[in-house]
């Protein structure tokens, strides 16, 4: 079943030196699985707190954000844990490696923290490194990778437990434009492989790489301006229209290269780690 | 999933421990000095009494009881006869023990009767082949068996007390190892008697009660066949006693370890604070990958255990050597009252209870910290890697150590004020911990002066500010890690200073006496009696006009060892000093007894009380004039005049003489005929070495514990220095962009040092000030233990040796001052 994150009416607010700012006024939209989608605007816009909320590294004031129907807004820290370790994949802009890991471990960091042992999934870890073009790394430490290399290791890691919704913030933020388009390459095959379902959602201050993705999203002043196709791919017929969302249908959005949908038929996915080498 | 755990740990906590070891070296040898400490200490005692008896059952393996004389001196032989007739005694077996010099080595006399094979003991395993053969020593007179530790072959002679023995036999093996080591000689019974001067008394008659005989009814029925002349307890009584005599340093020793525990405790948090602290990207990161707050948590406290653990065992390991070689060199005062050899003897629960101690206070003190976890939020991971600030911790919390501080403290007062014995040394433990959780409750005010002091130091000293500011809890505890140390030396030395002073002015009028003649130094207890003509020899000789004897004895009141004074008129003795003039008459006058304050407080009596003291001529009951501080090292003194304790006691003579002499006279001169006419043994000093000699005494039992306070300081000072060096570290980014825009490497190595200067004076300030209140309480606790009244003192010294902890400790922030200035700029501006 494909996978849908539903955000209804999501608000989410911060205190900061006794004023009240609104990041996130009451955010309706929804995340297809199959869909490598972008979220971007301008500094300050609540692209970052989007991405947290769907991700439960935060929870929202009021609103609702259902997870393939369960709702994950009013988790506790319990919950939320158990529901990121198991339904999410998250690629950092900085990295976020463990310095003291090698690249298998830290692959397989997310098996260790839901209680397996290091030998046991060490092979799964080796295969998904392979998969991202570092099979001859797997002993490395970060210090000793590079930066692209490092943010490779990483989204292995993010597939590691085999989640429906990966997130990505600024993935190629940190890295030069051709290892950037690199590691652009290798989100778009990891939403498009392994059969139909997974969603991956990057936040970005890029507008050509947001515009290499199937929708863009633009947020600004908490609010979503505009929820468009991307270059590439397309909603398939089979997904209903998310509530309050757009998608153009035609036209041409003069800020991203963005082209009318096209409505195809995902392709399914095929076994856990189908190999694919970027 | 036991399995899981470790593989998580070992991947996630130990390879951060190995990756940053330097940090973890740090904390371990911190802990490892408090194992240290309280193993050495625990073992010194453990050997005493262990010791003791130890040799207790390879002389008397499995006897029921033991029949002993109320003082050094033994027991009339006759009542052997008394003991083996009374109902349920199935074997009584006399015996001689006495420590001699044997071929020139100290050595175990034991003098055995013919019924020595009822002993089942090492001492029978060893003499087996000659038990077997019908007496313990045949075939020579004057042959007796030796131990072989004593060098001594089959056949030689050797000398004791001047007479000629010949060694018919040399037992070895484990049997007489266990033995005194196998120093021991063993002579037939009434060798043995002459050897040691006991013609017609032995000291002990071991006995064996008939199976199923109830020994608590027997015991009765001994004491009641002896008329209360001797001694009836368990063979353990002389351990017993030995401990207690011991218990005075142990307690103030065990205390400092205490204090430095407190100390590994507070690095331990201070350690964790910066572990969270430095590995907050990765915390966050792992609980935005779904890592649970309670697993890291748990994570980092086996972490903290482990620390715990290894510095328990390293500790201990080098708290076992230095009891080792400690129970060598312990004061002569200590020693002089054992009668068995010292081997080291460790007791079985001291290390599992120190590593348990490690780590309880590693993983306590860790928890305290950890709690910083639970504020690292997942969304931290999508942040930028950088320094954090940190809050000054909630004021609940505050609020909550204050009260509890300020309970802690009252109900230290009250203890030491209530007059509770040695639970009042514990108690100043308290003290500290209640004046920390003050400080705790009290740290925003106490870090805002810290950073004011910093300020003072020009340009620098505003960014050590901030840098205080910035984190308040880390650099709390490192000033309260200075203000242990100036505390304990302080409070210690203080305490300890005005304790010698107190009992030495206490015995100030033993400088009265222009010459002293005794059985034993200046520095020891003079329990021998001298020999029985030197009193009126010294008296002859010119010069002297007035020769006053007294009397000093240990004897068993109750349960406890005490001390005996035999008091004569115009003795310089400080007990009889301090009497009231009338009591002084009816003391001489045999009407009554003092009792020093520590004993008159352990038998509940008071003045005007009646007590019954146990006497080798049956028991004596006696008016108690009056309770007076009086300081002997034993648990209580028992003043009566001389004739009643050569009476009552059995012990005719002297054990000092206390020379006046006569106007004009050269006292060299004098002094030195005396020392011509007294016997080889004797001892010979002026008045003032005497009081010297009481000050030497204390100033060996208060140089363990100074040294202990010392130690404490170099913790304190390895503290400040790894703190200061981590939040360099932690600061590497913000140090390197200063650089960059233009701060010099003096700047930047000042402002370090104004970080660690506001840190330190503001603890060495708080630290004297609590030094001096600790010192207060400590002072009011040893006049309770110690049974004089200690006056409080407080010394400019104390300034200067409070100033020296905070030098000490100051010195630790110079290598963090250097890293800092030496951080490439490059490399630091990229750290993260």
């Amino acid at each position: 079943m494909a996978l849908t994150v539903d955000l209804t009416n999501v608000v989410r607010e911060y205190r900061i030196g006794g004023h009240t700012v609104r990041a996130l006024n009451r955010v309706t939209l929804r995340i297809n699985g199959g869909e490598f989608t972008s979220i971007v605007g301008p500094s300050g816009a609540g692209k970052s707190t989007l991405l947290q909320l769907l991700g439960a590294l935060d929870s929202p004031d009021s609103g609702s954000i259902q997870f393939n129907g369960t709702e994950i807004a009013t988790m506790t820290d319990e919950q939320q844990s158990t529901f990121r370790r198991h339904q999410v994949g998250f690629v950092f802009q900085f990295f976020n490696l463990l310095p003291t890991l090698t690249a298998w471990e830290n692959v397989a960091l997310p098996m260790l923290l839901d209680g397996r042992r290091l030998r046991q999934v060490r092979s799964d870890a080796v295969a998904l490194l392979d998969r991202v073009g570092l099979g001859d790394r797997i002993d490395h430490r970060p210090a000793e990778l590079s930066g692209g290399q490092m943010q490779r290791v990483a989204v292995a890691r993010a597939l590691m437990m085999d989640p429906p919704l990966i997130l990505a913030d600024e993935p190629t933020g940190n890295l030069d434009s051709s290892t950037g388009a690199a590691i652009m390459e290798l989100l778009r095959d990891v939403s498009r492989t392994d059969g139909a379902g997974r969603a991956v959602v990057m936040v970005t201050h890029d507008l050509g790489a947001a515009s290499q993705t199937d929708r863009v999203i633009t947020v600004q002043d908490g609010a979503v301006k505009s929820d468009l196709a991307g270059r590439t791919r397309a909603v398939p017929p089979s997904a209903p229209a998310p509530r309050n969302g757009r998608h153009s249908a035609g036209g041409r959005d003069q800020r991203t290269d963005v082209f009318p949908i096209v409505h195809t038929e995902p392709p399914r996915r095929r076994g856990k780690h189908s190999a694919h080498r970027v | 999933m036991l399995l899981s755990v470790f593989s998580r740990l070992k991947v996630l906590n130990v390879r951060e421990l190995r990756t940053h070891w330097g940090r973890a070296v740090a904390s371990i040898v911190v802990v490892a000095v408090s194992a240290t400490l309280l193993v050495a200490v625990l073992g010194v005692s453990g050997s005493i009494t262990g010791s003791i008896d130890r040799l207790a059952t390879s002389i008397g393996g499995d006897a029921d009881l033991e029949v002993s004389g109320i003082t050094g001196e033994g027991v009339d032989d006759t009542m052997l006869t008394t003991v083996a007739g009374t109902e349920n005694v199935r074997a009584a077996v006399p015996l001689v023990r006495t420590r001699i010099t044997a071929a020139g080595q100290p050595a175990l006399l034991v003098g055995l009767g013919p019924n020595a094979s009822e002993l089942h003991s090492d001492l029978q395993t060893a003499i087996q082949h000659q038990l077997e053969q019908g007496s313990p020593v045949t075939s020579a007179p004057d042959g007796v068996v030796v131990g072989a530790g004593l060098g001594v072959s089959k056949g030689d002679r050797f000398q004791v007390a001047g007479t000629e023995l010949t060694a018919v036999a040399v037992v070895d093996g484990p049997a007489a190892r266990r033995l005194n080591d196998a120093h021991f000689v063993i002579a037939p019974l009434a060798l043995a008697q002459r050897l040691s001067g006991r013609q017609g008394r032995l000291d002990s008659i071991l006995v064996f009660t008939t199976p199923g005989a109830d020994q608590t009814v027997v015991r009765a029925a001994v004491t009641t066949a002896l008329q209360g002349r001797a001694v009836v307890a368990t063979p353990s009584f002389r351990a017993a006693q030995a401990s207690s005599s011991f218990a005075i340093l142990q307690a103030m020793t065990l205390l400092a370890a205490s204090v430095s525990l407190v100390v590994a405790a507070f690095l331990s948090y201070n350690a964790m604070s910066i572990a969270i602290a430095q590995r907050r990207p990765v915390i966050s990161t792992m609980r935005a990958l779904g890592g649970r707050r309670r697993t890291i948590m748990s994570d980092m406290l086996a972490e903290a255990a482990l620390v715990g653990f290894l510095g328990g065992l390293v500790g201990s390991a080098f708290g076992i050597l230095i009891g080792y070689f400690a129970i060598g060199q312990l004061p002569s005062t200590l020693v002089q009252t054992l009668d068995a050899r010292l081997e080291y003897v460790l007791p079985l629960w001291v290390v599992p209870l120190t590593v348990a101690a490690c780590v309880i206070a590693s993983v306590s003190a860790s928890a305290l910290a950890a709690r910083q976890i639970h504020t690292v939020a997942p969304i931290e991971a999508l942040a930028p890697n950088g320094s954090t600030t940190a809050d000054p911790g909630s004021r609940r919390l505050r609020i909550a150590a204050g009260i509890a501080g300020a309970a802690l403290l009252a109900v230290t007062v009250g203890v030491v004020t209530a007059d509770l014995g040695q639970i009042a040394i514990a108690s100043i433990a308290l003290s500290f911990i209640g004046f920390s959780a003050l400080c705790f409750a009290f740290s925003g005010l106490i870090i805002n002066a810290a950073a004011a002091v910093a300020r003072r130091f020009g340009p620098a000293g505003v960014l050590g500010a901030a840098t205080i500011e910035r984190a308040p809890r880390r650099m709390w505890v490192a000033m309260m890690t200075v203000l242990t140390a100036v505390v304990t030396t302080v409070a210690v030395t203080g305490a300890t200073g005005n304790a010698v002073d107190s009992t030495v002015a206490s015995f100030a009028s033993v400088a009265d006496a222009d010459v002293w003649v005794s059985s034993a130094a200046a520095t020891d207890y003079s329990s021998a009696l001298l020999p029985p003509t030197t009193a009126a020899d010294v008296a002859a000789v010119p010069g002297v006009e007035r020769v006053v004897q007294d009397q000093m004895a240990f004897a068993t009141i109750g349960d406890s060892r005490v001390m005996l004074l035999g008091i004569a008129a115009d003795s310089h003795r400080d007990i009889y000093a301090s009497l009231a003039p009338a009591d002084r008459k009816k003391l001489l006058a045999g009407e009554g007894v003092a009792l020093s304050r520590d004993l008159g407080k352990s038998m509940n009596v008071a003045a005007g009380d009646q007590i019954t003291l146990q006497t080798p001529t049956g028991p004596r009951t006696v008016r108690v004039l009056a309770l007076v501080p009086y300081f002997s090292g034993m648990t209580g003194t028992v003043a009566m005049s001389l004739d009643a304790m050569q009476g009552w006691f059995d012990r005719a003579g002297a054990s000092d003489l206390e020379v006046t002499l006569a106007p004009g006279a050269d006292p060299a001169a004098v002094t030195a005929a005396i020392r011509k006419i007294v016997s080889p043994e004797t001892f010979v000093y002026s008045g003032d070495e005497a009081l010297d000699g009481v000050a030497s005494a204390l100033d060996q039992v208060i140089a363990v514990i100074t040294v202990i306070a010392w130690i404490v300081v170099l913790v304190s000072a390895v503290t400040l220095l790894n703190t200061l060096m981590l939040s360099v570290l932690d600061r590497r980014r913000e140090i390197g962009v200063l650089r960059a825009i233009g701060a010099t490497r003096a700047f930047t190595y000042k402002a370090i040092l104004a970080e660690a200067a506001g840190i330190g004076i503001v603890g060495a300030v708080l630290g004297l000030i609590l030094g001096a209140a600790i010192q207060y309480l400590t002072s009011v606790a040893l006049t309770n233990v110690l049974s004089i009244d200690v006056a409080w003192e407080p010394k400019p010294s104390m300034i200067a040796i409070g100033a020296c902890a905070l030098a000490i400790c100051l010195l630790g922030s110079i290598p963090p001052a250097v890293r800092a200035a030496r951080l490439d700029i490059v490399e630091a501006i990229s750290a993260d």
